[in-house]
């Protein structure tokens, strides 16, 4: 009976949580944030070294530079990840204590970016827009998996 | 004038859990790093443990291990004499005044946890990767749906059973590792079946009444269903981590060089810290010094947190769990509730006779 008698504060309060799932929902879709688990180690310097270089990642968002954070993979509480950078130049360094192979995602993810086959941080692949990745000049088909190899040059292009 | 007082405490207690879940977001997102990264840990879950106790009785380690497992004891028994006085009496009946609060701190936490897995990509936890899960999009969408409609109390029992389905659907992904969150499932089973009306949009509009009334006279059942299923769901994943994979618990201890801390090697604290995990779970299930154990548990959730810098969103229902268990203390399927009364009454026979006696 009481349902009946207020039905309108029914449908209301639900349509109220309902957009408020729409705007969180839309927002975490094309949102830089990330609070899952990283899929990249810290550097223990304690441990031998075994792979240390450096690349080049240049970024560019309709035909305008997108620099890199200067901050990559500082992650607070003395974790440097085995991906980051010192600069935003674009200089990429890789030091790792392991023989693993890391890629442009795992940048991506040190840096907490979104970075799919469709979008780059909330730029997103469209009819009007083209998401696409060059390793020294060759246009890469799996973009996410472009292994990040020593003194290699990537570019990312949105436009 | 009734309609106009509940809709004063159902947007008085929107705008609570609004301020509560602000208050939580700085926390949930500053502490970023896991303990181990989702490649170490599949890794780990690889790596069975032949012996997991023989660490704690190795001759180098038997003797601490045992004056650790004297120094509980001792500190059970004395928690028993305190619970059999009268202040501890007293305090009990003042901490049960907020029973009414119990389900409102479950309620905020589920739905924060729900809502912080959704903007992770998540659910649950942050190993369980929704990219991992077919149709994450819409489980996505679904999970922030029921975060706010159980953070809001907007039709609970629907949200609950919205819950009850994907925690089902998620099983097919994940399997039996999913005993790890069956405090999630007794939760979610409590929610359906009971709601939560206090500070809620479904007591505006719904009123007291559930949306079954038959379920009215099993609502006591609340509290033992969360209580046991959270004792299980750390039963297992005390047995899972720390025994079963040991070599997980060993790779966070090196990984934080966390010798220089409790100076002992890591599988003796690993084996240590399964058996700790498995005995709150077991006590937690079976009821036995509930509020000493919570409190226990609570000390190790923190020290986690603050000393791995681990992920706080995942913890926020341990967190609700704990607290509304330390309010709802001993119900009526816990050995405490048949264990203080009996030594209330032989205390009082043998250590205080009464004069007339």
């Amino acid at each position: 009976m009481k349902v009946q008698k207020h039905h309108w504060l029914i449908v209301l309060s639900f349509i109220g949580v309902f957009i408020l799932a729409v705007v969180f929902f839309r927002n975490a879709q094309i949102q830089s944030g990330f609070l899952g688990l990283p899929t990249v180690p810290c550097f223990d310097v304690t441990k031998p070294t075994t792979q240390s270089y450096t690349l080049h990642i240049s970024i560019s968002v309709n035909g305008k530079d997108y620099p890199l954070a200067a901050t990559i993979g500082h992650d607070p509480g003395n974790c440097l990840r085995v991906v980051h950078t010192e600069d935003a130049s674009g200089l990429v360094y890789v030091e790792t204590n392991d023989h693993v192979t890391y890629t442009l995602q795992n940048l991506f993810q040190v840096w907490r970016k979104t970075f799919t086959a469709a979008q780059f941080d909330s730029y997103q692949a469209d009819n009007g827009h083209i998401l696409s990745v060059y390793l020294n000049g060759k246009l890469q088909r799996d973009m996410v998996d472009t292994p990040l190899l020593p003194n290699s040059i990537i570019e990312v292009v949105y436009q | 004038m009734r309609i106009k007082r509940r809709l004063i405490l159902a947007v008085g207690g929107a705008a609570f859990m609004t301020v509560l879940f602000l208050f939580m977001a700085p926390g949930a997102s500053a502490h970023e790093a896991y303990v181990l990264t989702a490649r170490q840990f599949d890794a780990g879950l690889n790596v069975f443990a032949k012996n997991p106790f023989a660490p704690l009785v190795d001759s180098a380690h038997l003797a601490t291990f045992l004056w650790t497992a004297l120094a509980v004891l001792v500190s059970y028994i004395l928690v028993f004499l305190w619970s059999a006085s009268k202040p501890a009496e007293i305090l009990d009946r003042i901490v049960r005044k907020a029973k009414i609060i119990g389900p409102l701190i479950i309620r905020m936490a589920i739905s924060t946890s729900f809502i912080y897995a959704a903007m992770s990509n998540a659910i649950l936890g942050p190993e369980l990767s929704l990219s991992l899960v077919p149709y994450s999009i819409v489980i996505r969408f679904l999970l922030f749906l029921v975060g706010f409609m159980v953070l809001f109390g907007v039709l609970i029992e629907l949200a609950a059973l919205i819950a009850l389905a994907m925690f089902i659907y998620i099983t097919f992904t994940f399997g039996v590792y999913m005993a790890t969150y069956a405090n999630y499932f007794g939760e979610i089973i409590v929610l359906l079946l009971f709601g939560s009306r206090y500070l809620s949009f479904d007591r505006l509009i719904l009123g007291k009444d559930l949306w079954v009334k038959k379920f009215e006279r099993f609502k006591w059942l609340e509290t033992p269903i969360v209580r046991i299923l959270y004792g299980v769901a750390l039963l297992y994943a005390g047995y899972t981590i720390k025994f079963l994979h040991q070599q997980l618990t060993v790779d966070v201890y090196n990984e934080y060089h966390l010798v220089n801390f409790f100076h002992a090697t890591a599988a003796y604290i690993a084996a240590g810290a399964g058996v700790a995990e498995m005995l709150i779970g077991l006590f937690i299930i079976l009821g036995f010094a509930m509020r000493w154990t919570v409190i226990i548990s609570l000390i190790f959730i923190t020290l986690s947190i603050f000393y791995f810098r681990e992920l706080l969103w995942p913890h926020l229902m341990l967190y609700g769990i704990s607290f509304s268990l330390l309010i709802n203390s001993g119900d009526r399927w816990t050995l405490d509730a048949k264990i203080v009364p009996w030594f209330r009454r032989l205390l009082k026979r043998k250590v205080f006779p009464s004069p007339v006696e």
